[in-house]
């Protein structure tokens, strides 16, 4: 289970004024030009080694703005207080209906190499080809005074690799 | 038990294995933005008073 998140730390260092969601781990804001912001940890089961959660992050009425670094920086504010109270794995799936899936790898990667305390953690990015040929990436993020990092690096490594092995 | 003797009793999983719990976690995924479509609209409207446009997925 999900440790509760304080509002209070997050608007701390969020640009934008961060509200919660109707349900534990929800978060929303908007940006200056009325982008509405979903970030959410949704909790997860494709790492069976400790306890994991998926970041799900969404938008309605989207305005390409690459200079609106508070964007990223609301949503780096929300996932740092997550690993602030929680010791879990957390999981990036890409989305891949619009075959983009490899753009928001990239961009999720670039926020995160941006985060102030990234040297805290460990991040791991692979691709994996669905039974349907889709190529999704997928990103594993951990503390790294979380003490099942070895095992949860070993397990989605080795699951990574599984994934990977072509039909005999 | 230690970590190694935990290891080593571990089951090894299979690739079928794997496989599905990558699509439960996706097929999760997509119904739970199902939902957050939704609510996210109804909020957008309670707070700007005019139907919002696109929903887009990071």
């Amino acid at each position: 289970m999900m440790n509760t998140l304080s509002l209070e730390r997050i608007n701390r260092s969020a640009p934008y004024a961060v509200t919660e969601g109707d349900t534990v781990g929800t978060f929303r804001f908007f940006t200056k030009k009325g982008v509405h912001y979903a970030v959410d940890f949704v909790p997860d089961d494709l790492i069976e080694t400790g306890e994991s959660f998926q970041l799900i992050i969404a938008n309605l009425n989207n305005v390409k703005s690459p200079r609106d670094t508070k964007v990223r920086d609301s949503i780096l504010a929300i996932v740092d207080e997550f690993f602030n109270k929680n010791q879990s794995t957390l999981l990036y799936l890409c989305e891949t209906g619009d075959g983009k899936q490899g753009i928001r790898s990239r961009l999720f990667e670039y926020w995160f190499e941006t985060y102030r305390y990234k040297a805290l953690f460990t991040m791991l990015t692979s691709s994996i080809v669905d039974e349907e040929g889709v190529v999704n990436f997928a990103t594993l993020i951990l503390r790294n005074d979380n003490p099942l990092l070895a095992e949860v690096v070993a397990e989605f490594s080795e699951s990574v690799q599984l994934l990977s092995q072509k039909p005999e | 038990m230690s970590t190694h003797q935990f290891q080593a009793m571990k089951r090894v999983a299979t690739k079928e294995e794997v496989m599905k719990r990558f699509q439960a976690s996706r097929n999760k995924k997509r119904a739970y933005l199902v939902k957050l479509e939704e609510d996210m609209r109804k909020e957008y409207k309670a707070r700007m008073g005019v139907e919002a446009k696109d929903f887009f997925v990071l």
